[in-house]
């Protein structure tokens, strides 16, 4: 099945509807969702092996048997998801064709969609005008569908403040969660990587989905133009020619350091242009995530 | 270097396009809106903004071009050695020659033709300017002097009445024209003497007369317009007199010369103007052998400008006083009474009949020839088309020689400022303008090159 084109996605009026399609697609490929819930009912003992974490040895078994079993344990709990979503006026463009808040509307949407779909809770947070918008992680197709009508309101205007709107968005999870951070991240970058930071450490798992328009990384424009700033409406003139490569190589540098930090911190990142199909950014987004959970656990297989 | 056209330097304003246009365009920067600015290298922003001058060596040849071009309009000139010395070596002179009425009765004025012509022969070009007004031609020969690329030298012939060219006028010819004030002998008039002045549309007539103690008296007797009589066209007077009225009427035709009528003497019984063309007046004495046929054709003048001859007739203080001091005896057979005797009856009467096949305006004297209306009448016909006379011909002082010595000076030998445009005799193009002209074409190629160059660069730019 080809995946839709975002143009495409993006004209669907119903965000449901964008985003059940999306997921659709998601199933169609056979990826499962990498999304798990955190158990804590016991389920049954097993023989230690090199490298299991200390932490589930069960000592008493050991004094009474003088023999080493881990525990293991039954997933019975839900997992919740916040997505924190940038709704400054950055995010509104390009002004024609797709623009980075419809895509990252409908990638939020399918995120929901995927997540309540599989019985976990899902809630979104936004700010306005310096104010939060949120709604509480959830599950239910109720709570999915008031979800999707708050998204679907959200319009992309005045400046947000990245690392009080993720805290607050990581505060509203009751336990251990998922933050997954959806933005262009050009505001407050050391402070927001600060806050990403102290999320990883309050033991969430954590993403950020950097999304970019082609304009942005290449800057088609020739000759003298007249820029105004989006979020400030400061005007600049430039010489497109004359600082093109300058400018290219600066937003490069940019992204380098987000990806780098990322992983440095232990968040999930992908880079995600709004010329790619919805499906596939969150298809190649969720099998990085699949390759990085293998990966640990592997490794923690290996310790064992 | 001298500028011919200095004027032309105005047109340096137009330097202000080119600049304009290229404000303009820098307004003109298409504006998009874009999430960040913080990629863009601040110390590449600064030198874009709007007021920063791009392709500034375009800018400047396309300014050089402006300048170049308003330079060769303006016509320079340099002063070379060689151009200093074929400056000095000719020389342009107009003549002033005063032909005015007090030349004229001295005699003076064929030699002082002669003279005029032999001092323009001298110069390499010149001119003669022959008026009754030396000082209003003074500013005609400036002019023309002005256009000459030779020394300029300015020549008065006159008898320098004082009040025809004073040191006003004189002091008008800029220094670097030579002058030179030649007297010729002049007479004054007369007296007494009728002389006009026009004050807007009215006339003011003045008769002057001497004292027995020589001092002159100037009494304004009245004024009149005269706008249908056509001062323009040739106003000949004729006198049909008898033999035995002939010394009479030369003396009254003399008096009457002082006003400006230019008898060439008389011929028999008839004294006839140096032109038959235009409106003729007849005089018709009483000796005239052909006082009877005249009158036997006669009407009454129905011609607006005899009506209007007529009136000015009556009008002649000079004329209805000495009629007055006249006994007539006789009555007028037709037509309208010009003048009335001490008896009441006509001493001059006007009518319209053909003299010599003309038309004419016929003035039939009641008087004598010896008569004092007699004396009047040629000057008041006469002054009736002519021109007034300037009040200097009444002037009995002169520009003391003294004073017209130290006025006079050389032509200036230094090369000046050299004008061709419309000059008569200039050599046509004589300017050093053209090689301007051609660095305009050099800097016009130069700056075509370069815009292709730069375009083409442009363009590459945008395709890569």
């Amino acid at each position: 099945m080809t995946a839709l084109s975002p143009t495409v996605v993006a004209a669907i009026d119903d965000l449901e509807l964008a985003a059940r399609l999306v997921v659709e697609g998601l199933r169609t490929g056979g990826h499962r969702s990498p999304f798990h819930g955190y158990s804590t009912e016991f389920r049954q003992h097993r023989p230690y092996r090199a490298g299991d974490d200390l932490k589930y040895l069960d000592w008493k078994l050991f004094a009474r048997s003088d023999r080493l079993y881990t525990r293991q344990f039954r997933e019975t709990t839900n997992l919740s998801v916040m997505l924190v979503l940038d709704t400054s006026a950055s995010m509104a463009f390009p002004e024609s064709g797709v623009s980075k808040s419809r895509y990252a509307a409908v990638i939020t949407a399918a995120l929901a969609y995927l997540v309540s779909e599989q019985g976990h809770a899902v809630g979104l947070m936004t700010m306005h005008d310096g104010k939060f918008a949120y709604v509480p992680a959830r599950g239910g197709r109720p709570h999915l569908r008031a979800l999707l009508a708050q998204l679907d309101r959200v319009e992309p205007r005045g400046t947000w403040d990245p690392p009080r709107t993720i805290a607050r968005g990581a505060q509203l999870l009751q336990r251990r969660g998922v933050v997954i951070a959806i933005s262009d991240f050009y505001d407050a970058e050391e402070e927001t990587r600060r806050e990403l930071r102290h999320v990883v450490q309050r033991g969430h798992d954590v993403a950020m989905l950097q999304l970019l328009s082609p304009a942005e990384l290449q800057l088609p424009f020739s000759g003298q133009v007249e820029i105004d700033e989006l979020e400030t409406h400061v005007r600049q003139l430039v010489d497109a020619n004359a600082i093109g490569d300058a400018y290219r190589g600066a937003v490069r540098e940019f992204l380098d350091r987000c990806r780098l930090h990322a992983l440095r911190d232990g968040i999930d990142y992908a880079l995600i242009t709004t010329d790619m199909p919805p499906e596939q950014s969150l298809r190649d987004y969720l099998l990085r995530r699949n390759r990085r959970q293998a990966a640990g656990h592997t490794r923690s297989a290996g310790a064992k | 270097m001298i500028w011919q056209q200095p004027w032309a330097w105005v047109g340096l304003l137009a330097i202000a396009a080119p600049i304009i246009i290229h404000l303009l365009g820098l307004g003109r920067s298409p504006r998009h809106r874009f999430p960040t600015l913080r990629f863009f290298d601040v110390t590449r922003l600064a030198p874009t903004r709007r007021t920063q001058l791009r392709d500034p060596w375009l800018l400047l040849l396309r300014v050089a071009v402006f300048v170049a071009a308003v330079s060769a309009l303006a016509q320079p000139f340099y002063r070379s050695a060689e151009r200093e010395r074929a400056f000095a070596a000719s020389l342009a002179r107009v003549v002033v020659l005063d032909t005015s009425v007090s030349v004229q009765r001295a005699g003076t004025l064929d030699s002082a033709r002669r003279l005029a012509e032999r001092l323009v022969a001298e110069a390499d070009v010149g001119q003669v300017l022959e008026t009754t007004e030396p000082a209003l031609a003074l500013d005609g020969a400036i002019a023309w002097l002005r256009l000459q690329p030779q020394r300029r030298a300015l020549v008065v012939l006159s008898d320098f009445q004082l009040g025809a060219l004073d040191l006003v006028s004189l002091r008008r010819v800029p220094d670097d024209i030579g002058l030179r004030l030649e007297r010729i002998a002049g007479a004054s008039l007369a007296f007494p003497v009728v002389s006009e002045h026009r004050i807007g549309s009215r006339t003011v007539r003045v008769v002057t007369t001497r004292t027995d103690s020589g001092a002159t008296r100037y009494t304004q007797v009245e004024w009149t317009s005269r706008a249908l009589v056509d001062s323009s066209a040739p106003l000949a007077v004729r006198v049909l007199a008898g033999d035995e009225e002939r010394e009479s009427v030369r003396a009254a035709l003399d008096a009457s010369f002082a006003v400006g009528a230019r008898f060439v003497g008389l011929q028999d019984s008839v004294v006839a103007t140096d032109s038959a063309r235009g409106q003729v007046i007849a005089i018709v004495t009483l000796g005239s052998p052909q006082r009877s046929a005249l009158l036997a054709t006669a009407r009454t003048p129905r011609e607006p400008w005899m009506l209007q001859a007529i009136a000015a007739l009556q009008s002649d203080v000079v004329l209805q006083e000495t009629a007055r001091s006249d006994v007539s005896g006789r009555d007028s057979a037709a037509g309208m009474v010009v003048a009335y005797a001490s008896d009441d009856r006509p001493a001059v009467w006007a009518v319209e009949a053909a003299v010599e096949g003309r038309a004419s305006l016929v003035l039939v004297t009641n008087t004598g020839a010896q008569s004092l209306s007699m004396t009047a009448l040629p000057a008041a016909a006469r002054a009736v088309g002519a021109p007034p006379i300037g009040t200097a011909e009444l002037e009995t002082d002169y520009l003391t020689d003294d004073l017209r010595t130290r006025l006079n000076r050389e032509p200036a030998t230094g090369l000046q400022r050299r004008v061709y445009a419309g000059a008569p005799n200039a050599v046509e193009g004589e300017s050093d303008g053209r090689w301007l002209w051609l660095l305009v074409l050099l800097l016009l190629g130069a700056e075509g090159l370069f815009r292709r160059r730069l375009y083409s660069q442009r363009i590459e730019s945008a395709a890569r």
